[in-house]
């Protein structure tokens, strides 16, 4: 008697517990939602014509199709993706990139040698104050993230997508098609 | 003879007037000379000076950063009114003062568009920062904060 109402309590409780922790271990959120407007805020450019200052490419841009790229911090991964978004923007002369570093301004060296070997001309630039910086709330962005990228077109947020790398860079090209309703290679 | 001594009189007085222009934007601090605005322009040293002798009491500065911005640095006694493409009525600004609008931007792209929406609200005595609060502070002057951000819209 009592067997088949510790299956049902058993059942249950895996129903309500069970499929929303693996729904959310599936969705990683990070950085403002589709529709949200793309506030300004500061970076230190680190590369290109900005260097050593601090800039608003909000402001700069204005309402251009603009990709925000966000990293955690440096490294293959994050060259791997920012090489081909450099790229995505040589091929693409309507869209402006720019990749902004979160681990901040220790990470200025290394962008610096990497820009000039892999010849970067989408601006690299740097969190001021690191993952304490005011960006980090403003835009809702999740320090744990490796990357977090948001397509903006008119100061509004058009797709938003989180870690995406090399071998999965396809479906951000393929965002930015359907954000701009053009084929994008 | 006469049209040489006009010719050479009009190039010296060209050579003067270009040489005073460039003059005039080397004392401009290097910020960008002659660039066109939509609204006069109000330099940071201007503003400084301003603040500085205590005569702000025909002007209002109105600081456009998102509020977290706000609270960490602005110029002090400004008050914010956050970027916004559509400003909502009642703005709580007097009209019969100048407006001093500045932004996070090198360019004023954000002070400008608040402006044409300010103006269209009924604001006519409108003036911009000329290259914002990155101008402000490249300059190293002085910046206040505030835990919670005074908003005019609200």
């Amino acid at each position: 008697m009592r067997r088949p109402l510790v299956v049902l309590i058993g059942v249950v409780s895996l129903i309500a517990f069970g499929v929303p922790c693996l729904a959310g271990q599936s969705k990683t959120v990070s950085g403002l939602a589709v529709g949200e407007t793309t506030p300004s805020f500061p970076v230190l450019a680190v590369t290109g014509p900005h260097k050593g200052k601090e800039v608003c490419y909000v402001c700069e841009f204005i309402g251009a199709p603009t990709i925000f790229a966000f990293f955690r911090q440096t490294g293959d991964e994050m060259a791997s993706v920012v090489k081909e978004l450099n790229e995505l923007a040589r091929r693409n002369k309507d869209i402006r990139v720019v990749a902004i570093i979160i681990e901040g301004q220790e990470s200025q060296p290394w962008l610096e040698k990497f820009a000039q070997e892999h010849s970067i001309t989408i601006p690299l630039t740097v969190l001021r104050n690191g993952k304490d910086d005011i960006a980090m709330k403003v835009y809702k962005l999740n320090a744990n993230i490796n990357n977090t990228i948001l397509m903006s077109v008119k100061r509004e947020v058009a797709a938003n997508l989180v870690n995406v790398n090399a071998e999965n860079f396809k479906m951000l090209t393929n965002a930015l098609s359907k954000v701009l309703d053009q084929k994008v290679e | 003879m006469i049209v040489r001594t006009l010719i050479a009189r009009s190039s010296l007085l060209i050579w003067v007037i270009a040489w005073s222009s460039l003059v005039s934007s080397a004392q401009n601090g290097g910020a960008e000379p002659n660039r066109e605005s939509r609204y006069p322009l109000i330099t940071s040293e201007e503003l400084k000076r301003l603040i500085d002798s205590k005569a702000t009491q025909d002007i209002v500065i109105v600081d456009t950063q998102p509020r977290e911005y706000f609270a960490d640095a602005h110029i002090p006694g400004a008050v914010n009114l956050p970027y916004t493409d559509r400003i909502k009525p009642p703005v709580n600004l007097p009209r019969t003062k100048t407006l001093v609008l500045y932004c996070p931007c090198q360019n004023e792209e954000e002070s400008t568009e608040m402006a044409i929406q300010l103006e269209k609200l009924g604001y006519s005595k409108l003036k911009l920062l000329r290259g914002g609060i990155p101008r402000w502070r490249e300059l190293k002057y002085p910046t206040a904060k505030i835990s919670t951000g005074k908003n005019p819209s609200e």
